[in-house]
Formats: C-alpha cells, sequence, structure tokens
C-alpha cells in the first residue's frame, strides 16, 4: 500500500457527525471548514425560501417570522433572501448592529433581526412597541423580519408590560400551537420545523452521497480490493442504491421519518445531514469518535472488521454510546420504533431458515457484505453447532439483520410480511398509503374508505368494550357521565353514519398537511366538529384493537385521545337544539353476529 | 356583680353566627370559630358537592334566585333547604333485587310484571300502577332503572340505600340523604362540608356568574337522565319531605378562598364541550381540594396572622418510593399541613389568654369559678371543678388544661377531613412503611387542567398559574419562589419532577411539545381551542 492518504472530503464530512461540536456548528464554523478543507459546500435546500420572497417582495409585504429550532437553517434563510433577492452586499453580511436595516422591492424598508436571542434588553424593548404596532396592521410604513426559536418569541412577548403585548403572545401561541401560518395580524408565520418535504430529505441525501468532490478526493487512494472494499464507498453506494436493491434503504429512511414528523418529531436539517454522514462513516469502535476517517477505514479494510461499520446500524446510531444517542434527536426518534426487537415468526423464519423462499431472496440475494456474510458465522454457530455459548452473539446477529431487512424488504408485502412488523408500528406502512392517497390529486377513494370502515370498527370496539363488527355507523357509547370508566353502552346521540347525504365520516389531510384526521359531517350541525388527529400511535391503536386487540391494553394516551373525541363531538351533536319534548337515548348490546342492537328509551 | 352571660369566642373580623343556629349541642369551640360549622371527614367530596348542589335546586324550587340576595348589613346567612325524599325511586334504584333477573328470564311480559309485582309484598313502596301505564313493557323498565344506576356517584362506599346518590343532573336526581327506617334527616353522611362551600360561592364576587352557571347547566338543563327519573318516579314523590335542614356559620365575610374556589367552578361549568355529566367529578375534587387550601390558610391566619408563610404543596411527580426525588420534601410537608391545625387551635385559646377579659379574671375573686363558667360559655367547654373552692384549679391550670385539649386529635376533627378528602380526590398517596405525600393522581391532574387552561398555554406558565393560583410546586422555578431562593432539594431534582409531570400530561392528552424549547398544555374542551376565522395557510 502506498503512503496513506486522506480524503479532503471525508475530513469535510465528519465535522457533520454526530459530536459535541456539531451541536455548536454554525454558518460560520461550516465556511471555515469549507475553506480548510477546499471542498465545495453542501447545499442545502431552504424549503420555505419562495414563501419568504412571496410575503416580502410583493406589493404588499407582510411581516414574517421565522421560527424553528437550532438547526433548522433560519439564518441561512436570511441570508439567501438578502444576498439573493434583495442584492445586498456580501460585505455587509452578518453586520455588527443587532438590527440589519435594508430596503424591499416595493421601497418599504425591512427591519431584520437575525436572531432574537443575541438582542440585548434594551435592544429588544426599544423594537417591542413598533413591532406590535406592525402586526396589529397600525403601522405598515416599515416591515419586520425576525427569527427566533419558538419558545423565545413567545417568551419576548409574555414578559413585557408594553400594551399589546399580551394579546399579540396568545395568538402567536395559537398560531404555533394550531400550526397555521397566517391569522388575523399582518403577518406570515413561517415555522423551518413544521414543514415536512421529502424533496428537502431526498435533496440533502444526493448533497451528501453524490457530492462533486468524491471522486477527486479519493483520487490517489490505492483503494481496496472486491473483497474488501473501502468501508466508506461500500456504504455510500449501498445508500445511493447500487446494489440492485434498488432505493429501499433510501425510501424506508424517508418512510420512517416521515413517519416521525406525522408524530411532531421534526427533525432539522442539520440533523439530517448528521444522519446521512453517520450512515456513510459510522463506526462503533471508539465510543468518543464514532466516525471512520481514511486510516481507520483501510483497517477495517484489511482485516475484514465490517461489522463495525455497518450502514443499517448506523443509521440508527447504534455507533455511538447510548446516552449520546439518546439525547440525539433524529436517533431516538429511528430508535423509538424498536427496530431489531420487533419480529413475528414468518419474518424470522425468512430469515433463519430460508422460508419462504421469495421473502429470504429478497433480503439476503443482494449486497451480501452485511447479509450473509456478517450473519453466516452465528447462524452456524447456533443452528449448525448447536453451541449454547454463543446464544447471546446470535441474538445480536439476529438483531442487527432484522434492522438490515427492515431496510431492505420491499414495501409491496402485506400483513405479517411488511417490512413494518420489524416495528413497534404494525400498520405504518398503511398509514404511509393512506397519506398518499390523500396528498394524491385522484385519491384511491376506495383504499380510503376500506381504511375509514376499520377505523370505524375500531374506535367502536373501544367505545362500547364489546367485539363489535360495526364498519358503517359510529356509536358514542359511554356512561352517563363518570369519568373513571371510559367503556359503557349508552348513547345519547344516534350512530353517525359512514356515508349518507346528510352525515360523512371521512379522512382528510390536517391543516398542517402532516397528517390524515377523521373528519365528522353532518348537516344538521351549524358549527364543523373538531376531527380526530390520527399521529401513528393512535392509527396504530384503532387497527390492531380492528383486528382483535384489547382497547384497554394498548396506550393510556390513545385511550384518552380517543374519549376526549367521543366527549367533544358528543357535545356538538348534543346541542342540536331540538324543540320537541320527545326524545330518547340508545341502550347498545351486541347481537350474536356481532352487530350493534340499539334499543330506544323514550325520555 | 351581676356576670354578663358571654356567647361562644369569635375571631377577629368574623360575622356573628346566625341567631337560629345552636351551638349548645357543640363539645368544644375551637375548630369552628376558625373554620366554620362544619368540616367533616365522613362526607366525602362527591356528597359535599351533592349538598352544594341540594340547596341550589331547593332555592329555585322555591321560585327563589340561586343564591340569596346580599344583605346590606353583613348579616350571616340563615338558608332553608330540602331535598326530595323519592322512596319510590330509590327502592327501584338501590334497593330492589329482582328487576334484572326476571328481565332476563324471558318469560312473557304479563307474566313478568306478575312475578315482580308478587315480590313486591303487601305494601309495595312503588306506585305500580304509574309504572304499569308508563312502561308497558316490562323489559323497558328494566332498562331505564339498569340505565339510571350505572349514573350513581361515590358507590364504592357501601353505604345504606338512603345514602346512595345518582348524579345530580336535575331536580328529579336528587335523594336527601335520611335514616332507613324514619326517614328523617339525620347527618351522619351530609353534614355540611357542601354547606360551606355555598357559603363560600355566595360570598364571593362571582356569585352571579356562578349562579347563571348552575342554572343553565343543571338545574334549567332539562338532562334526559332527569326525564327518565321522572319518568320512574311519577308525579307523587314529591309529596313525602323530610324536615328541611339550615345551613351552618361561615366565619369570615370574604376570604381569597372563596374567589379562588368560585374561579374553579366557573371554569369547569363554562366548559361547553364538555357534557355537564363528566365536569361533575372534577368539579367536586377541585371542591375539595379549595377546602384543603382554605384550612390551611386559616391556621396559619390564626397563628401567625396575615401574610403568614403558607407551606407550599410539592407534588410528587415521580412517585416511586426511593429516598431520590422530591418524595421526603412532599412528605415533610403534608406534615407541617397537618400540625398547623392543632397550632391553630392553640393559637386560639392563647390569643385570649392573653385577652384584657381573662386577665381580669386571674386576679378576681372566685377566680376559679368565674374562670370555670367563663370558659364554658366562650369555648363550650364543660368541666366540673367539683365544689371545694380548696381543690379547685386556679385559672391558669384551668386554661392550661383547655389547650391540652384542643391540640389532642379528636375523631371527626378537621385534621382527619383534611386527610380524608386529601385521599379522596387523589391528591396524596400513601404506602405502608413508607408513610404519606403528596402525589397527584391523574384525576386531579386532570381537574387541574380544565378548570386553569383556556386557550393554549406554555408549560412555564402553566406552572406559575399553579403556583400563583394554589401554592401547587412542581418545578425547580416554582420551588425557588416558594422556597424563597433556597431550594430544598438540588435543581436536578425538580426538573426531573418537571419532566414527570410533562410525561403525565401528555399521556392525559393535554400536552404538545412542539421544540426543545417550547411545550403547550391546553384544554380541549375549552371553545378557545377551535381554530378561528382568519387562519389558513400560505399557499405553497
Amino acid at each position: 500500500m502506498s503512503a496513506c492518504q486522506s480524503s479532503s472530503l471525508v475530513s469535510f464530512l465528519r465535522i457533520f457527525g454526530p459530536s459535541a461540536e456539531t451541536d455548536a456548528l454554525s454558518d460560520e464554523n461550516v465556511r471555515k471548514a469549507l475553506a480548510e478543507f477546499g471542498v465545495q459546500p453542501i447545499v442545502t435546500p431552504a424549503p420555505q425560501l419562495e414563501k419568504l420572497k412571496t410575503a416580502l417582495c410583493g406589493e404588499t409585504p407582510s411581516n414574517v417570522i421565522l421560527t424553528g429550532t437550532a438547526g433548522d437553517g433560519k439564518t441561512y434563510h436570511i441570508r439567501q433572501l438578502l444576498l439573493g433577492e434583495l442584492n445586498m452586499a456580501p460585505e455587509l453580511w452578518p453586520g455588527d448592529a443587532p438590527v440589519l436595516e435594508v430596503s424591499l422591492p416595493s421601497g418599504i424598508p425591512l427591519r431584520v433581526i437575525r436572531d432574537l436571542s443575541e438582542l440585548e434588553d434594551d435592544e429588544k424593548d426599544a423594537e417591542l412597541a413598533a413591532i406590535i404596532a406592525c402586526l396589529k396592521g397600525k403601522r405598515t410604513d416599515v416591515r419586520y423580519l425576525i427569527a427566533a426559536n419558538d419558545g423565545q418569541l413567545l417568551r419576548y412577548f409574555r414578559d413585557s408590560t408594553t400594551v399589546g403585548a399580551g394579546a399579540i403572545h396568545a395568538e402567536l401561541a395559537r398560531m404555533l400551537r394550531s400550526e397555521v401560518s397566517k391569522s388575523a395580524l399582518d403577518l406570515v408565520l413561517l415555522n423551518l420545523s413544521r414543514s415536512w418535504s421529502g424533496e428537502t430529505v431526498d435533496k440533502i441525501f444526493d448533497a451528501v452521497i453524490d457530492h462533486p468532490d468524491w471522486a477527486s478526493s479519493c483520487d490517489g487512494c490505492p483503494g481496496t480490493g472486491v473483497a474488501n472494499p473501502c468501508p466508506i464507498r461500500l456504504n455510500q453506494s449501498i445508500l445511493r442504491g447500487d446494489d440492485g436493491a434498488g432505493l429501499n434503504f433510501r425510501t424506508r429512511i424517508k418512510d420512517a421519518l416521515r413517519v416521525g414528523a406525522a408524530n411532531d418529531s421534526h427533525i432539522p436539517i442539520r440533523y439530517l445531514i448528521m444522519l446521512t454522514v453517520n450512515i456513510l462513516l459510522g463506526d462503533r469502535q471508539v465510543a468518543d469518535d464514532p466516525l471512520l476517517d481514511c486510516d481507520r477505514a483501510k483497517q477495517r479494510a484489511a482485516k475484514g472488521n465490517y461489522e463495525l461499520c455497518n450502514p443499517y446500524d448506523n443509521a440508527l446510531g447504534l455507533n455511538m454510546p447510548k446516552r449520546q444517542r439518546d439525547a440525539n434527536v433524529v436517533f431516538s426518534q429511528l430508535a423509538s420504533l424498536g427496530l431489531g426487537e420487533e419480529t413475528n415468526n414468518l419474518l424470522d423464519e425468512a430469515l433463519t431458515k430460508g422460508e419462504p423462499k421469495a421473502l429470504a431472496e429478497e433480503i439476503f440475494a443482494t449486497e451480501k457484505m452485511y447479509g450473509e456474510r456478517l450473519f453466516a458465522p452465528a447462524h452456524h454457530a447456533y443452528y449448525v453447532t448447536a453451541d449454547r455459548s454463543k446464544a447471546d452473539e446470535f441474538r445480536g446477529s439476529i438483531a442487527t439483520q432484522r434492522r438490515r431487512a427492515f431496510f431492505r424488504m420491499s414495501a409491496s408485502h402485506e400483513g405479517m410480511a411488511s417490512p413494518w412488523r420489524f416495528t413497534v408500528l404494525h400498520h405504518a406502512g398503511t398509514y404511509l398509503d393512506v397519506i398518499a392517497a390523500l396528498t394524491d390529486a385522484d385519491a384511491n377513494k376506495t383504499f380510503l374508505d376500506q381504511i375509514t370502515r376499520r377505523l370505524i370498527k375500531g374506535l367502536n370496539r373501544a367505545y362500547l368494550g364489546m367485539m363489535a363488527e360495526e364498519t358503517e355507523k359510529l356509536w358514542l357509547a359511554g356512561t352517563i357521565g363518570r369519568t373513571d370508566d371510559t367503556v359503557g353502552r349508552i348513547a345519547t346521540v344516534d350512530a353517525i353514519a359512514r356515508a349518507t347525504r346528510a352525515q360523512s365520516i371521512k379522512l382528510d389531510m390536517d391543516r398542517g398537511k402532516r397528517r390524515p384526521v377523521l373528519l365528522v359531517r353532518s348537516k344538521s350541525l351549524d358549527e364543523p366538529i373538531e376531527p380526530l388527529e390520527l399521529r401513528p400511535l393512535l392509527f396504530e391503536y384503532l387497527l390492531r384493537v380492528d383486528e382483535g386487540s384489547l382497547p384497554s391494553s394498548f396506550s393510556r394516551q390513545c385511550q384518552q385521545e380517543v374519549r376526549q373525541f367521543a366527549l367533544i363531538t358528543n357535545a356538538a351533536f348534543g346541542d342540536e337544539g331540538d324543540e320537541d319534548d320527545v326524545s330518547s337515548v340508545f341502550v347498545l348490546s351486541l347481537s350474536a353476529t356481532g352487530n350493534v342492537d340499539a334499543k330506544t328509551l323514550e325520555v | 356583680m351581676a356576670e354578663v352571660e358571654r356567647s361562644p369566642l369569635l375571631v377577629a373580623n368574623s360575622l356573628e353566627p346566625p341567631r337560629n343556629l345552636q351551638v349548645s349541642q357543640i363539645g368544644l369551640w375551637c375548630e369552628i370559630p376558625i373554620w366554620g360549622l362544619l368540616l367533616y371527614d365522613n362526607q366525602t367530596p362527591w356528597l359535599t358537592l351533592l349538598e352544594t348542589l341540594h340547596i341550589c335546586f331547593a332555592r329555585v324550587s322555591h321560585k327563589k334566585s340561586v343564591f340569596p340576595p346580599e344583605t346590606s348589613d353583613g348579616e350571616h346567612e340563615w338558608i332553608n333547604y330540602e331535598a326530595p325524599l323519592a322512596l319510590g325511586l330509590r327502592h327501584l334504584l338501590f334497593e330492589d333485587q329482582h328487576i334484572d333477573e326476571i328481565a332476563s328470564s324471558g318469560a312473557e311480559n304479563g307474566t313478568m310484571w306478575s312475578t315482580w309485582i308478587a315480590e313486591l309484598g303487601v305494601k309495595p313502596p312503588v306506585n305500580i300502577a304509574h309504572l304499569r301505564k308508563t312502561f308497558p313493557q316490562f323489559q323497558d323498565l328494566a332498562n331505564a332503572v339498569a340505565l339510571l344506576r350505572s349514573g350513581q356517584v361515590d358507590g364504592n362506599n357501601g353505604r345504606r340505600p338512603t345514602s346512595r346518590h345518582l348524579l345530580p343532573l336535575g331536580p328529579s336526581m336528587l335523594f336527601a340523604d335520611v335514616k332507613e327506617v324514619e326517614h328523617t334527616s339525620d347527618r351522619r353522611f351530609m353534614r355540611r362540608n357542601g354547606e360551606l362551600i355555598f357559603l363560600m360561592l355566595n360570598r364571593s364576587s362571582l356569585r352571579t356568574e356562578v349562579a347563571n352557571l348552575i342554572q343553565s347547566e343543571l338545574i334549567g338543563a332539562d338532562s334526559p337522565w332527569n326525564r327518565l327519573a321522572r319518568k320512574l318516579m311519577g308525579g307523587d314523590a314529591y309529596e313525602d319531605q323530610p324536615r328541611s335542614l339550615n345551613t351552618g356559620f361561615l366565619p369570615l365575610a370574604e376570604h381569597g378562598a372563596y374567589e379562588r374556589l368560585a374561579q374553579d367552578w366557573r371554569a369547569i361549568l363554562s366548559l361547553k364541550k364538555m357534557p355537564v355529566a363528566t365536569s361533575l367529578a372534577p368539579l367536586a375534587r377541585l371542591s375539595s381540594f379549595n377546602l384543603l387550601l382554605y384550612i390551611v390558610e386559616r391556621a396559619v391566619e390564626v397563628t401567625e396572622g396575615l401574610g403568614g408563610y403558607v407551606p407550599p404543596y410539592v407534588f410528587d411527580m415521580v412517585g416511586n418510593t426511593s429516598g431520590n426525588g422530591l418524595r421526603k420534601l412532599s412528605q415533610n410537608l403534608l406534615q407541617q399541613h397537618r400540625r398547623l391545625m392543632p397550632s391553630a387551635t392553640r393559637a386560639f385559646v392563647e390569643t385570649y389568654r392573653q385577652s384584657d377579659e381573662w386577665q381580669a379574671i386571674e386576679g378576681s375573686d372566685q377566680a376559679s369559678l368565674t374562670a370555670c363558667n367563663r370558659l364554658q360559655q366562650r369555648f363550650l367547654w364543660k368541666r366540673d371543678i367539683g365544689t371545694d373552692p380548696d381543690a379547685m384549679p386556679s385559672p391558669s391550670e384551668q386554661i392550661e388544661l383547655l389547650i391540652n385539649e384542643v391540640q389532642k386529635s379528636h375523631s371527626h376533627s378537621v385534621s382527619a377531613m383534611y386527610v380524608a378528602h386529601s385521599r379522596q380526590i387523589g391528591a396524596i398517596t400513601a404506602r405502608a412503611g413508607v408513610g404519606t405525600w403528596y402525589a397527584p393522581n391523574d384525576e386531579l391532574i386532570e381537574a387541574l387542567v380544565l378548570a386553569n387552561v383556556a386557550g393554549p398555554i406554555e408549560l412555564d406558565a402553566f406552572l406559575e398559574k399553579l403556583f400563583d393560583r394554589y401554592r401547587i410546586v412542581i418545578g425547580a422555578q416554582e420551588a425557588m419562589r416558594a422556597f424563597d431562593g433556597e431550594l430544598p432539594e438540588v435543581d436536578a431534582t425538580f426538573r426531573e419532577n418537571e419532566r414527570s409531570f410533562e410525561d403525565r400530561l401528555r399521556m392525559l392528552g393535554f400536552l404538545e411539545r412542539k421544540s426543545d424549547d417550547c411545550a403547550f398544555v391546553f384544554n380541549p374542551f375549552h371553545p378557545d381551542t377551535s381554530l378561528t376565522d382568519g387562519d389558513h395557510d400560505v399557499a405553497a
């Protein structure tokens, strides 16, 4: 081997990996590193840039507040806007003054607060009165662009005694909670941590995997042979999808992140980059330094220690110590899926016995390095030599294979063979299909209706505490009033029909377009009813109950959400304003076929 | 020298008890002048709420307003009320053993009726003719009875059938709490806790609003369950009434505790999106919680005067029995709270000992006898000191004995009520071998959210509000305020406590964490939570 040579790109990418420094990683540090290593920058998208331009660069600009957590790219967005659209001279950025002032295309001045937390108290107070006036629409001679974390933003107004701050605070709290960007205020609130975009994730993957400097920086490296390839390049090709198993790895990661987003767990752009870098460079040998560099990569290749840089395990951050992993938002989110522990007989037999053949082939035929090659020794020791002392090793090994299988299997499998059966969310595949169906222009109505029926059955069972088979009507069953027991047989409101002229129960997307909701509509009501938000866990709960699980054996939180929905919907129908004195209540019972029998009782 | 007959001693700023109130039956007058007549341990939180509502319903049924009109001279209220006996309905709901069995026997309708009538015996407690006419099908009767039975509250007590109650959703669902045989009110389980709540609400500044809500949500609400109860009962149920009761004594005309109580009532009864039948349970819990705070606050006022230090309520959320966490601190504070009550009664007597009136006796002739009489008049404390002047205890000896007496733990004392209610509302947890401390259960946490959260509010603002209103300490910020900057436990322990609280709130469906920096507590039953007009998203 010729003298060790380090790829400058790899050294550059390492700074984006998981370490203490990354938390302090800022725009400025990145630019320094770019200069040091002489590579091109990672082109990250600014997903809200268009909306920012629309809000500020038209005839009648609004005020804009950019909010999101650290690493979401607030500063990045502002810089792109100022240096790009507004043609500010680069040397003026970022400037010394806490508040920058520039001119908008419409001629109105724009006061830019790059980071609210950087302002001193007196500076904050000085601006506050003007900001309040602008947000209320009382002043239009100046506009504001403010970047702040959501908690900080709320505290700014809450801690102030200036007149009008309290009302602004209440309105912003409402907007943040309901996740809307516009309201009665003269404001566009862009929350960078509330926008999911599959394209953003793809762009970040591409920016790292297909970085233009790979070829040049690895040029001259003797590389390694086919039998023991460079682990970095190997991981790169797996993530890119070169090996014939297509793009399942990437897609599955995107799906997992999508499910997390539906669960309000947002991953800032900085952490998406960290995830990608960790998949490529993750190495579990040294706890303090969990990333490969070129030296170590060569050692791994030479000794064949590929199990230390398994990309499927790296995706879950298993190369880091547990404490660090738990504190990291993207790895803790992925860890919550329970990969490696969850499984069922069908899938495990495919892994260990090779049956059914088609499934086992799909899992093991391609990408042999981390699959067959890694699994064979432990499998042999356990099954063939029946060495009991190797049991622990086998357990670890099969967990690794389950994780790998999750990332490699096609999404087309259904039921017990779905890759999502390797996670705690068995029905996540269906969940993603629902989201896809709802966001498509021509939604597959039959599919959505099918799922709606299953959800209705799940709800009926949860409310009645009985194995009802009703899928066309929703009974808001309960007790007369006590709060402790959620299950009951009494309904004060007639069942709500799934699909009639007067009523409907349908799946729809919520306002922020991030998760499905179950929408109940009735012509007899003036006000719309609060929909049931179907977070992944609740969707899972209802489908499992539909399939036969006992409602009380799953999740307290889901039971509470479902109960609240029943009470609120009941209250909405209860106000129907009946002028007639005669009214009835329904006593529900289950027939032998599982249908719900409702006896009317006149009251 | 003619002795002026003294009346029982009152605290400073106290109202005079109502003239018609019979105090002569009371054994020791030291708790009542401080807290009122009466805080009773065997009256559960549900029965407390029921008692309050009995008064409200009774007034409206007599065409009066929910709360009496204000008197200009600050005279103590004297309110008369009663609840229906409804013996027939009670029999059906709480005593009858046969309806269910007969209804599920599958026999023919006429047979079912005759079987049941036979079981009722020679003097049936119900109006059979009315029932046959109203429910031609026996099965319907059985269903109606089963339905109403499911509305029973506080059922885990195994009480006599004449002390079982339903949710008070209408006038036909109320029952007077009476003896089994003579059907007279014996105040065995309903013993004035609810009357005190009524008086407190009456004296708060929110009385009109609360009255309107009680009227609209309960009394005038025409609940279907009430209609059903009326159908079962028939008209003649109102003919028998037990003798009416009168409200008791609440010493202070104004107090922060009354305002806090009224605010909680207003908040809960205003939750339009929650059926009132479901909101009565949290209302009962919070009413009792407010009584507990009142007890502690009054005790501090009597012992230290206004502005005294009220020990906070440190809620342990982690809830394990190990030594870590806030359990020990919380246990400590519970004990401090409990010690406040005998301290207060002691202070009550001590203050008198320092008074001119008592000092005058010490040096007078026949001091012992005068002292004995005076103590009897002032404290309703009867002692026999004999007739031999030489053997009589001196005034200072007597008052010393009295001070010891008031600090002893008596059964049914305010202290007993404090512990009983704390346990029943889920404010305290007791573990064998470990002790008792403030570790709230889910229902109490839910009640606190329902009463204190309108639109979405940040978590730390919610914690601040809980401290400002109830002196509840969960996180480090409030601990700093409560303990004057000197944290009794490490900062990290309080932070862990706060995180556990957050988890509980999330599990109950009341919290959404938006980011590391921002978590919202929200009340899904409050009208503010819906989106309003003008909300929409920017087009992409």
